[in-house]
């Protein structure tokens, strides 16, 4: 999976995600190991996908743009968080759930009166912007990481 | 000031009922959302649920990232802390994460805040119990024993018999919490609130 902030991940690292996973108890909750870190800074829109354990879950993270429009991106959405729950179905995987917020810019308008008219400059919004997670059991990292690189593959970059 | 732990297993519907939970409590403070604040915790890289709350027009407070009955029940003491004194409201709702226990977060609150009126109302989803029984019965079990309340979610999705089964088998791991039966996707009724927000006073009484 790409991440357009990737960087190697040691006990050195500013990203503050390293830190954070020390307060963990390693019996309870450790990350599953990655060449990329999450940088979740939804500002930035930055892509990326991540997977965890927690207790027996596993939990899947990702962040990506979707560069159409609400409407669409709802509708794309939709289709792979679907594909999402039939892949790990497929392997006996026990669903938690799988769940995203999709948002997009919002739609401007500029009206402009010289005499009686108003004249209209509409900006349709077509960036959208996908924030979700998919917590499963019974079912391994690497499979979750195939499963989410088959979904989100294209649109992590 | 009270506050109000939402526990159960992921997707059982807890979103829904904060949701409905919270617009009931504003109502009855005349309409001062400043009441009123949720404090989510989910586990994954990225919050999901407190962006839907917040776009409703809640304080909403979020510890994400890990889960507040274990790995940051120091984080939870802290929010709590910083919530009373920045917001004061009436009332807290704590959503836990589908994954944990709401006894152990209990049990946190009531060393940093011993004063809290603090009670737990456990959801749970008729529609997938019978599925996620066997693989999950030590979490659901887990979930399901320290609650004061239990509200049997989904019930517009299973038939009389399976609702009956269901019941039967929650009411096994904890057959002294008050049930309710709803369907979140609908409106809830004021009961349901009334008794998750009178809870403390039950229990004395």
């Amino acid at each position: 999976m790409n991440n357009e902030q990737t960087h190697n991940h040691d006990e050195n690292c500013e990203c503050g995600c390293h830190r954070e996973h020390h307060h963990h108890d390693e019996h309870h909750h450790s990350e599953y190991h990655h060449n990329e870190h999450p940088r979740v800074n939804p500002a930035e829109q930055q892509s990326f996908a991540t997977i965890k354990t927690h207790d027996t879950s596993l939990v899947g993270s990702f962040q990506f743009g979707l560069d159409v429009s609400f409407d669409e991106a709802e509708t794309i959405l939709d289709a792979l968080l679907k594909q999402v729950a039939r892949e790990v179905v497929a392997l006996e995987g026990i669903i938690g759930h799988i769940k995203a917020f999709l948002r997009s810019e919002a739609s401007s308008c500029m009206i402009s009166i010289t005499e009686d008219e108003s004249d209209k400059h509409y900006s349709r919004a077509t960036k959208c912007h996908v924030e979700g997670v998919v917590i499963v059991f019974g079912i391994l990292p690497p499979q979750l990481e195939t499963i989410l690189k088959n979904a989100f593959g294209t649109y992590l970059g | 000031m009270k506050i109000i732990i939402l526990g159960g297993f992921l997707g059982s519907g807890k979103t829904s009922v904060v949701l409905q939970l919270a617009k009931h409590f504003i109502s009855k403070c005349s309409n001062d959302s400043t009441k009123v604040v949720i404090l989510e915790n989910e586990i994954g890289d990225v919050s999901v649920d407190d962006k839907l709350l917040q776009n409703s027009g809640y304080e909403v407070a979020n510890l994400f990232s890990g889960c507040v009955c274990c790995t940051m029940s120091g984080e939870l003491a802290l929010s709590l802390h910083r919530i009373i004194q920045d917001i004061s409201p009436e009332l807290i709702i704590m959503e836990a994460s589908g994954v944990a226990y709401p006894h152990n977060i209990v049990k946190t609150i009531n060393q940093s805040l011993p004063d809290l009126d603090c009670s737990i109302t456990c959801v749970t989803d008729a529609k997938r119990w019978k599925r996620l029984l066997r693989p999950m019965e030590m979490l659901l079990e887990g979930q399901l024993a320290a609650a004061d309340i239990i509200l049997i979610n989904k019930i517009d999705q299973v038939d009389q018999q399976t609702l009956l089964d269901v019941e039967d088998s929650i009411k096994a791991f904890n057959g002294l919490a008050k049930f309710f039966k709803i369907s979140a996707a609908q409106t809830i009724s004021p009961l349901v609130f009334e008794a998750m927000l009178n809870m403390e006073a039950e229990r004395i009484n």
